[in-house]
């Protein structure tokens, strides 16, 4: 079983609850929940691993991330990791309508796909998270409330920004 | 919670039992159990029309499967779209020569699952076209109408896409025709109260009493406006000008649907027809062909709104077709 998929379950259900509540200051205040939802269930079926996401975590975030674990499968199974992200921010993009600056993953998940190797692309993400705390909504349900989250980083952008985290942890020393 | 239910669990799933249970002859089953179809598909040669939504809104859209209207409906969770990958089963199981379109209301997990399906369709090689919907003038400014969100006004499409469909336009005219009806729909609702969660029993949000909010979302997403509830003289004769000021009418009729969000009474919805024809006709313009009851509902979630569809002949003809689903009012007038 994929060794990234084991780390990254670690990983998301220490984080559910912080995740959760980033996401409650302008949303369902699930996204912790769901992501390790689906994360779990893409370890019990890393075959289909995307898939399996999707159908667990369900809703838009689901489809959504889940281009993302299969960017970061990808890359785990020796592929270049920057087009791996460009790809799925490409169709992420053209799914939901966003573009950078819009308060979603992609503002971390583009900076990413443009820094190169894993650790270059996490602190990349991670930087593009932090900067979501000034931006306001323009999709998702939050953009129909004012300033929802002003001040916190997305929790879409930050839980994009820990999995590329994960994936750099994995790679061996140089 | 005063709601007449199995279980949590189940509970979608026993409506959709229930549905074609009722209705043999007009709807069944698909493969997958989610999927609700016409009981005989249309001629493959036509193009087809399926859409996704979430459960608890209904009879939309699940009530307007048939003859003359949608092909099929994908049945989601409560309040949540079905994922890509039914969405995906279900254009499979539509799939034939003459293609479908995938009907999208838009709303942020609508749009999202609906489009992945889409892409995966067309990756397998399916003749497939999204088109999406929406009108509620209170979701985004004249310049963003696209960032619209899709409210009862898009029962326009569904109705006169269906009918044109079952007349053999393809797809790509089908397109056509959908971007013109609407270029020409506005929609505008008011909230009252909350409906309740059959997931939770809670009141899905707060509103104080004495007030209508104007441009309220179906899941309590912030209106418009505030306005005292007085009589519905005031509120529609406010909303139809606000509908109004959205977009210039040149033509001299318009198609209305007044529709209830569940808790409100037929007596309250044709009161409020009468109020919205006397203002339309305030402003030169004569309402026709109206359908009024609760088509688009959240539970039992008290409220109204308010659609217009400056007609064309050939629009006021498939919106008059004749069509055989359960659940859709034949159109008259």
């Amino acid at each position: 079983m994929s060794q990234l998929l084991s780390a990254l379950v670690d990983r998301f259900a220490a984080l559910e609850d912080d995740l959760n509540a980033l996401d409650a200051a302008a949303g369902d205040g699930d996204h912790g929940t769901t992501v390790l939802r689906g994360l779990r269930a893409a370890a019990a079926e890393p075959d289909r691993a995307a898939a399996a996401f999707r159908t667990a975590a369900g809703g838009a975030s689901g489809s959504l991330w889940a281009q993302v674990l299969g960017a970061l499968l990808a890359a785990e199974g020796g592929e270049p990791l920057a087009p791996a992200l460009a790809r799925a921010a490409a169709r992420i993009g053209q799914v939901g309508g966003a573009a950078r600056g819009d308060r979603t993953m992609l503002d971390a998940l583009l900076p990413a796909a443009e820094a190169g190797g894993p650790v270059e692309a996490a602190r990349a993400a991670m930087d593009g998270a932090e900067a979501t705390r000034a931006m306001p909504a323009r999709r998702g349900r939050a953009r129909y409330v004012e300033g929802a989250g002003l001040g916190h980083p997305d929790a879409g952008a930050r839980s994009v920004a820990e999995a590329l985290a994960v994936l750099a942890a994995l790679e061996p020393a140089a | 919670m005063r709601k007449l239910l199995n279980a949590r669990e189940t509970l979608v799933d026993d409506m959709v039992w229930g549905f074609v249970a009722a209705w043999p002859g007009l709807v069944a089953r698909g493969r997958h159990p989610r999927l609700v179809r016409r009981a005989v598909a249309k001629d493959g040669a036509k193009p087809r029309l399926l859409i996704g939504n979430g459960s608890g809104h209904e009879p939309i859209a699940m009530g307007f499967v048939g003859e003359g209207m949608l092909d099929g409906n994908v049945v989601g969770d409560v309040f949540a779209a079905p994922s890509p990958d039914l969405i995906l089963e279900g254009l499979r199981e539509l799939d034939a020569p003459g293609g479908t379109l995938l009907l999208i209301s838009r709303h942020e997990g609508d749009v999202i699952n609906g489009m992945e399906a889409v892409m995966m369709a067309q990756e397998e090689g399916l003749s497939v076209a999204p088109f999406w919907m929406y009108d509620d003038v209170s979701s985004a400014a004249p310049d963003r109408m696209e960032d619209r969100r899709g409210a009862a006004g898009t029962l326009f499409c569904y109705k006169i896409l269906g009918a044109a469909a079952e007349e053999g336009l393809p797809l790509p005219d089908l397109v056509s025709l959908g971007e013109e009806v609407r270029a020409a729909s506005r929609t505008l609702g008011a909230a009252l109260g909350p409906g309740v969660s059959p997931l939770t029993g809670r009141p899905m949000f707060d509103l104080p009493e004495g007030e209508a909010f104007v441009g309220m979302g179906v899941h309590g997403e912030p209106g418009v406006a505030r306005r005292p509830l007085t009589t519905a003289r005031d509120l529609v004769g406010f909303m139809v000008g606000t509908l109004l000021a959205d977009r210039a009418f040149r033509g001299r009729e318009a198609a209305v649907i007044v529709n209830g969000a569940g808790g409100t009474t037929m007596m309250e919805l044709l009161t409020v027809f009468g109020e919205a024809a006397a203002a339309l006709r305030a402003h030169g313009i004569e309402p026709v062909a109206p359908v009024i009851g609760p088509l688009s509902t959240t539970q039992e979630m008290a409220g109204v709104s308010i659609s217009l569809l400056e007609v064309t002949p050939e629009m006021l003809r498939l919106w008059r077709a004749p069509q055989a689903t359960p659940l859709f009012p034949q159109v008259r007038g």
